[in-house]
C-alpha cells in the first residue's frame, strides 16, 4: 500500500476516533459518570436515563454524517453553528499565528545552527523546555502574555489578536531552537559522522548530512508544535476574553452547547492530525533510512 | 524592602485572608492534586499494561497507537473543558478521571517500552528458563526497574495535572474562594488593572513551584 493511503488511513482514523471521543465524553459521559464518580444525588435517576440513552450507537452515527455532511446544526441561540464556527476562526488569532509561527519555525531552523556556539546555554534551555510543556497553559501563557496585560486591555481594535498570535508563536520557536540545537549535537556524536571525518569529508559536507538528519527529527515532532500553539492561543483567547476559538468553545462548554462543542473539537483534531500526517510525509520523503513499504508510519 | 514585602505578605486579599497564607495553601493543594493524580495515573498505567502484557502485544499496540493519535490530537485541557461541561461539576474526581483518560496513552506508550526493554534483560529470560512464573517476574524484578525509570514521567504528569487543575480554575468551574493557583491567577488577572499583587504572587507561586519539583527531579536522578 502506497505511503500516502496509508497516511490517509491514519488521518481518518484518527479523526474518527477523535470525534467518538469527543461524542462519547459530551454526550453519553454525564449520567453514567456520575453516577460512576459516585455523586449520589443523580445515581437513581443515571441508570435510567442510560437506558433511555440506548439509541447511542444510531445517535453517534447520525452526528457522524451531519459532520460529514457539514451540516453541523444550530447551537443554544439558534445561530448555524457552521457560522460560529468560521466566525470565531476568521476572529482568532490562529490564521495569523500559524503564518507567523511558519515563517518563524524557518528562522528558527536556521538560528539553531549558529546556536551551536552556545551548546551549553541551549542545552539548559532545552532541558526546561521540555519539562515546561506541562506548564504551558497555566504559567506561560501567563508570563509572556500577562506582561503585555496592559494592552490587551487597553482597546479593541484588534491589537489583543496581533498580541497573543505573537506570544503564541515564541513557544514554539522555542521549541523548534531546541529541538534542532539537540538533534545537530545527537547527530555529530554518531558514528556516521567520525567514519565520515576518517574518511577525510570536508567539515561543510559533513555538516550538510548532518543539517539534513537533524531536521528529519524536526519531521518526526511536528505536530507537537501546533500542539503547543493552539493549546497557548486558545487558553489565551479564553484568559483574555478576546473573541476566537477559545471564548466559543469556553461559551460552548460553560452552556453545555454539545452542538457547537463537538464539532469545534472535532476541528481541533483535524487541524493537528494534518500537521502529523505532513510530518510524517515529509520524514518519509526525505528520510533515506526509513524503508518505503510504509512501515514508518 | 523587608517591611514592605511582610506588609505585602500579610496583607488580606478580598476575602480578608492572609496573602502569603493564601498563596501557600494554594501552592501546596495544587501540588498535592497534581502528586496524587499523576501516582493514580501511573499506577493506572502500570496495572493495564501489566494486563497486555499476557495478551496479545501487536492488537493492544494498534489500539493504544489510534486512541494515543486522537486523544493527541486534542489539547488536553479541551478535553477536561468537555467533560466538566457535560458534568457540570469541576470536582476532583471529575478532572483527575478525564485526565487520566486523555493521558493514559502516554503513559501505557512510554510503560510499555520500559518494560519490553527491561523484560529482554537476559536475567527476566534466566529467572523465567529457571521455571519463575511470569507475573512473580513481573511483580518482583520488572515492576520495581519500571518504577525507576517513571521519574521523569512522574514529574512531567504532576506539572501537566497542576496546570490542568489551574486551568479549571481559571476557566471558572470552581468556587473563587478555594485555595488553588489556577484561582488566584484568575482573580489576579481579575483585578490586574487596579493592582497586580495578587497576579505577581501567583506566578511566583507557579515558579517556586517549578523550581522545587526541578530540583526534586534532580536530586531523585543524582540519588539513582
Amino acid at each position: 500500500m502506497s505511503t500516502l493511503a496509508l497516511l490517509g488511513i491514519r488521518f481518518l482514523g484518527t479523526v474518527i476516533v477523535a470525534h467518538w471521543l469527543a461524542y462519547f465524553l459530551v454526550g453519553a459521559l454525564p449520567d453514567l459518570g456520575l453516577a460512576m464518580l459516585g455523586i449520589s444525588a443523580v445515581q437513581e435517576g443515571a441508570l435510567t436515563e442510560f437506558t433511555a440513552k440506548m439509541d447511542l450507537p444510531a445517535g453517534y452515527f447520525d452526528s457522524a454524517s451531519r459532520m460529514l455532511h457539514l451540516k453541523l446544526g444550530q447551537n443554544l441561540d439558534g445561530v448555524p453553528v457552521n457560522d460560529v464556527l468560521w466566525a470565531s476562526i476568521t476572529d482568532s488569532a490562529i490564521p495569523f499565528a500559524i503564518s507567523l509561527s511558519a515563517v518563524l519555525i524557518v528562522i528558527s531552523v536556521f538560528a539553531a545552527f549558529p546556536q551551536l556556539l552556545l551548546n551549553p546555554v541551549v542545552e539548559a534551555g532545552s532541558e526546561f523546555l521540555t519539562f515546561v510543556p506541562a506548564y504551558v497553559p497555566s504559567f506561560i501563557v501567563l508570563a509572556v502574555t500577562g506582561a503585555l496585560n496592559w494592552i490587551v486591555y487597553s482597546d479593541g481594535t484588534g491589537v489583543e489578536s496581533l498580541i497573543i498570535g505573537v506570544s503564541a508563536s515564541i513557544m514554539p520557536c522555542a521549541f523548534v531552537v531546541s529541538t534542532m540545537s539537540n538533534a545537530i549535537v545527537g547527530e555529530m556524536r554518531l558514528p556516521y559522522v567520525r567514519t565520515l571525518h576518517a574518511l577525510g569529508l570536508s567539515k561543510s559536507t559533513i555538516l550538510k548530512n548532518v543539517k539534513k538528519a537533524a531536521l528529519i527529527r524536526l519531521f518526526h515532532v511536528i505536530d507537537k508544535l501546533m500542539l503547543i500553539q493552539m493549546t497557548v492561543l486558545i487558553f489565551s483567547e479564553i484568559v483574555f476574553s478576546v473573541s476566537g476559538v477559545g471564548t466559543m468553545l469556553l461559551l460552548a462548554g460553560q452552556r453545555t452547547d454539545v452542538n457547537t462543542l463537538i464539532p469545534s473539537i472535532v476541528f481541533i483534531a483535524i487541524l493537528i492530525s494534518l500537521t502529523r500526517m505532513l510530518g510524517m510525509l515529509l520524514v518519509a520523503v526525505t528520510d533515506p533510512r526509513q524503508p518505503n513499504d510504509g512501515s514508518v508510519l | 524592602m523587608i517591611e514592605w514585602f511582610v506588609d505585602l505578605m500579610l496583607s488580606p486579599d478580598e476575602y480578608g485572608r492572609p496573602l502569603l497564607t493564601t498563596a501557600f495553601l494554594s501552592v501546596v493543594f495544587s501540588a498535592s492534586r497534581g502528586i496524587l493524580t499523576a501516582g493514580f495515573v501511573i499506577a493506572l498505567g502500570l496495572l493495564i499494561t501489566a494486563i497486555i502484557e499476557s495478551s496479545d502485544n501487536r492488537f493492544s499496540a494498534t489500539i493504544i497507537r489510534v486512541f494515543v493519535d486522537a486523544l493527541e490530537s486534542v489539547p488536553s485541557f479541551i478535553w477536561v473543558l468537555a467533560a466538566i461541561s457535560a458534568i457540570g461539576k469541576g470536582g476532583f474526581a471529575v478532572v483527575t478521571a478525564v485526565f487520566a483518560v486523555a493521558t493514559l496513552p502516554l503513559v501505557l506508550g512510554f510503560l510499555g517500552d520500559v518494560i519490553k526493554t527491561i523484560m529482554g534483560q537476559q536475567y527476566v529470560f534466566a529467572a523465567l528458563s529457571m521455571g519463575q512464573g511470569r507475573w512473580r517476574v513481573f511483580c518482583r524484578h520488572v515492576l520495581p526497574n519500571t518504577l525507576l525509570e517513571c521519574w521523569p514521567l512522574f514529574f512531567y504528569l504532576s506539572g501537566s495535572a497542576i496546570a490542568i487543575y489551574g486551568a479549571v480554575g481559571i476557566f471558572g468551574f470552581v468556587n473563587r474562594s478555594e485555595m488553588d493557583l489556577g484561582v488566584m491567577l484568575l482573580r489576579g488577572k481579575e483585578m490586574a488593572a487596579v493592582d497586580l499583587t495578587i497576579l505577581v504572587v501567583s506566578i511566583i507561586c507557579y515558579l517556586v513551584l517549578f523550581i522545587v519539583m526541578k530540583w526534586i527531579h534532580v536530586i531523585s536522578k543524582k540519588g539513582r
